[in-house]
């Protein structure tokens, strides 16, 4: 589904210097499957992403998504930011329906296949609040709601949860499996809590930092649909998360200058 | 309650200074120093300002000078708007117009009236061109700033909904960059009460500036000061106008309230 082939990305850090944010990073990902990328601040994991979005381009490589070289965004990748980037001048159901709008779905038809994702994401109710009258995991639900309108194959998510307090975090996540176990949409998911990356995903793609570059994948083999009240009393869980957090704390290879 | 009283204790708060500036108005008319013929009395000013209102041919040339305003202040908004979101929107087109903002905004407009007056003539178009020369400055800058600043993820989340450069830059880029734009276009309101007076002070046949004028050169101390306190009223009334106008605008965004 998705191929990153060999993708660096150099940054210009001002003054004629150069930075290595991405270094020769390779990557399959199958469709329907959940990947989380795990790392810490500053590994280059959410640029990744945006490049697998076509929001920024590689400095070398490509990515390609269903066989087709990536040169720009595509309603086919559709993105959650931890910014929510919501649209502040519309409500709700405007945010909802702005995608639905761009694919030239009717305005009847948006207006309530808006309402519908609403009601999914579970804020039935709030289709005329503004963004600002929303608590930050509401935010979030909207900009899922808004992402999913379009239909894209492929969910491309920056630490959506990042900013949540714990218990938000919990229940977008139990929310978010849910809706991935009805239509297993192929998902990246950037994070750097090794707990939120074990309990989602199918794999988890380790990074290491300056450069960012692929440590180790490590696959999850927990029984899906995944209850996270059992997976915490679940010994399998607690090992990976032990293990995947030892392997984090190991310093990163020889910095390359 | 407090919630009422708030902003009645603001514009009590705020009137003092102008009382206190009226206050020494007249213990000024009223200590001789300079005679009541030059320098009238605080109420003898406000009485004549009083029966002007109620003088047709007064409140004819207070519509013209608005109408002057109104017209110079929209064509501004238009033009610095246009332009504006352009610079952000292509690349060759900011390169094109940055260097020519740079050149003619530091230039005193005024000195652009003669010029414009010999082209245009003495009747409205030249003092609407003085205004729009000056008022689209602040626009135009806000305007090109504030789209440039718009965090990206709001265009990438439009972008990957399937919405071209364009329409990005149209339906949220613009809207995005409402907050500043309005800033900008406040600034200009003010540059605009000014100049349009300016303009009729100098060449005029009608309107607040002229009357000023003819009044000044008549020895009519009472006559001179009215037009200026109403051009000072007319703006009051326009940032009020103006401010309701910006809160229906900002609906969603944090800057509204």
């Amino acid at each position: 589904m998705i191929a990153i082939a060999s993708v660096t990305k150099t940054f210009d850090s001002g003054k004629g210097r150069r930075h290595l944010a991405l270094a020769d990073i390779s990557l399959d990902i199958a469709a329907g499957e959940f990947v989380s990328i795990l790392g810490p601040s500053g590994c280059g994991k959410s640029t990744l992403l945006y490049i697998v979005g076509g929001f920024i381009p590689p400095s070398t490589g490509a990515v390609l998504v269903k066989g087709a070289r990536v040169s720009g965004p595509s309603p086919d990748r559709g993105p959650v930011f931890q910014e929510f980037a919501l649209f502040p001048w519309k409500t709700v159901l405007g945010n909802v329906m702005y995608g639905l709008e761009r694919q030239g779905v009717r305005r009847a038809q948006a207006t309530a296949r808006a309402r519908e994702l609403i009601a999914m994401v579970h804020l039935g109710g709030y289709e005329s609040f503004y963004p600002k009258e929303l608590s930050g995991g509401m935010k979030q639900r909207v900009a899922i709601a808004r992402t999913l309108a379009y239909g894209p194959s492929i969910l491309l998510m920056d630490e959506p949860f990042g900013s949540l307090d714990a218990h938000t975090r919990t229940r977008l996540q139990n929310d978010l499996l849910e809706i991935w176990e009805r239509d297993r949409k192929t998902v990246m998911f950037v994070t750097h809590s090794v707990e939120e990356a074990v309990f989602l995903s199918d794999r988890i793609v380790m990074m290491s930092r300056s450069p960012g570059r692929v440590k180790d994948v490590i696959a999850i083999d927990l029984p899906r649909p995944r209850s996270r009240a059992d997976l915490l009393l679940d010994r399998r869980f607690q090992d990976y998360v032990v293990n995947i957090e030892r392997l984090m704390e190991e310093p990163a290879p020889e910095p390359r200058r | 309650m407090k919630a009422l009283t708030a902003p009645l204790a603001a514009a009590l708060i705020g009137s003092v200074p102008i009382l206190l500036i009226i206050a020494l108005w007249q213990v000024i008319a009223m200590s001789g120093i300079a005679p009541p013929s030059l320098l009238p009395a605080p109420g003898t000013v406000f009485t004549r300002l009083l029966q002007q209102f109620g003088s047709l041919a007064y409140l004819d040339h207070a519509a013209t000078t608005l109408g002057r305003l109104f017209a110079g202040f929209a064509i501004a908004v238009v033009v610095g708007v246009t332009l504006g979101v352009a610079m952000t929107g292509s690349r060759w087109v900011g390169a094109a117009i940055t260097p020519l903002v740079r050149v003619l905004a530091p230039v005193p407009k005024i000195a652009l009236y003669p010029a414009f007056i010999l082209t245009l003539g003495f009747e409205d178009a030249s003092k609407i061109a003085l205004v729009v020369a000056d008022a689209v400055f602040p626009i135009l800058l806000a305007t090109s700033q504030g789209t440039a600043a718009v965090e990206p993820k709001l265009a990438w989340s439009a972008l990957a909904a399937g919405a071209s450069r364009l329409r990005c830059l149209l339906t949220v880029i613009l809207p995005a960059a409402l907050p500043s734009i309005l800033t900008g276009c406040r600034i200009a309101l003010v540059i605009s009460c000014i100049v349009v007076f300016l303009a009729e002070m100098i060449t005029s046949t009608d309107g607040l500036g002229h009357l000023l004028v003819r009044a000044a050169r008549n020895f009519q101390s009472v006559d001179m000061f009215v037009p200026l306190i109403t051009i000072s009223l007319l703006g009051l009334l326009l940032n009020a106008g103006f401010n309701a106008v910006r809160r229906r605008l900002l609906a969603g965004f944090p800057e509204a309230d």
